[in-house]
């Protein structure tokens, strides 16, 4: 047994095909859990999931930002009303965009036999702690790739134009939105959409390594809308990409969305303590 | 014993992020995204 083949886990039901159980005696990073899961699922109900279980959540959240863009214009530009607008704006951006994803996954999770088994939606478990540390790890070593890449191909402006957090204000206002928006609720949003909702939706009609490489290349580009140069965007949308690689194939050997949200809550909060404490 | 090691990944991950990207960037400064 591999320092990544942990003992089976004592709070997965051993019968349970969505926890991954058959495949307990394969090496962690060898698991292909999610491609069972699709399979299974689409013998069960061949039925396509249909274009809007994909297109629905990319358009609304292209909607969701443009629109979160006017209001953010109208905003007052200093004082209280700045900082207290912008707060409810970020909150507000994600709490809609969760209540969309809802509303787009309840009928594909009423057919799959619920949110755990439709789209890998679940608790944390104890047994997570392992493809948590390592998706971390494996994230992060992507992310100093392309640092490095970018450093040497641009000089460090490509670095410094993808950087797309900051302290906002510095008060305890926008410091609790920042936490709560990139540590919470941005992590099971955007997990539960581009590795829940497309990556499944894509695995339907193609195999595993296409789905998440086209949901990853979505990942990214929904992200570039963050920075002003094409430069940054490029790094940016690669950097998160990294992040969004790593996090399917965390769905992948674990049928499930928990590792991956907790390894997206890490990689921000991780952000987020540097630019609060060392920015 | 598994809390444990937990706790020393992350406290070995932190160290090994800051420091990399203290390098990365070359002169120190820090830069940062999120996803």
């Amino acid at each position: 047994m591999t320092a990544l083949a942990p003992r089976p886990s004592g709070d997965a039901p051993a019968t349970d095909p969505a926890a991954g159980a058959p495949q307990a005696g394969r090496a962690l990073l060898e698991r292909t859990v999610l491609d069972e899961q699709v399979a299974a699922a689409k013998q069960a109900d061949p039925r396509s999931w249909g274009v809007h279980s994909w297109l629905g959540p990319l358009l609304s959240l292209a909607a969701l930002i443009v629109g979160s863009g006017f209001v953010a214009a109208a905003l007052p530009e200093e004082g209280a009303g700045e900082t207290f607008g912008l707060a409810a704006l970020s909150i507000g951006l994600e709490l809609v965009l969760l209540a969309v994803l809802v509303a787009f996954g309840r009928p594909l999770a009423a057919r799959g036999g619920g949110w755990r088994r439709a789209l890998g939606l679940d608790r944390v478990r104890r047994s997570d702690w392992l493809p948590w540390i390592t998706g971390v790890g494996f994230a992060y070593l992507g992310r100093t790739v392309v640092a490095t890449l970018a450093l040497v191909l641009s000089g460090g402006t490509a670095l410094r134009e993808a950087s797309n957090i900051s302290g906002g204000d510095g008060s305890v206002v926008s410091i609790v939105v920042l936490v709560l928006v990139a540590v919470v609720l941005a992590p099971v949003a955007e997990e539960l959409m581009f590795r829940g909702l497309i990556l499944r939706t894509f695995m339907r009609r193609m195999s595993f390594w296409p789905a998440a490489v086209l949901s990853t290349l979505l990942f990214g580009g929904f992200h570039v809308y963050e920075v002003d140069t094409v430069a940054g965007a490029v790094t940016l949308a690669a950097s998160v990409g990294m992040l969004g690689l790593v996090n399917c194939y965390l769905v992948r050997i674990t049928g499930r969305l928990t590792p991956g949200i907790m390894v997206h809550a890490t990689y921000n909060a991780l952000a987020v303590a540097v630019v609060l404490l060392l920015g | 014993m598994a809390i444990a090691g937990a706790v020393l990944g992350v406290v070995d991950i932190a160290i090994f992020v800051i420091l990399v990207v203290a390098v990365a960037n070359g002169d120190g400064s820090f830069y940062f995204n999120v996803g």
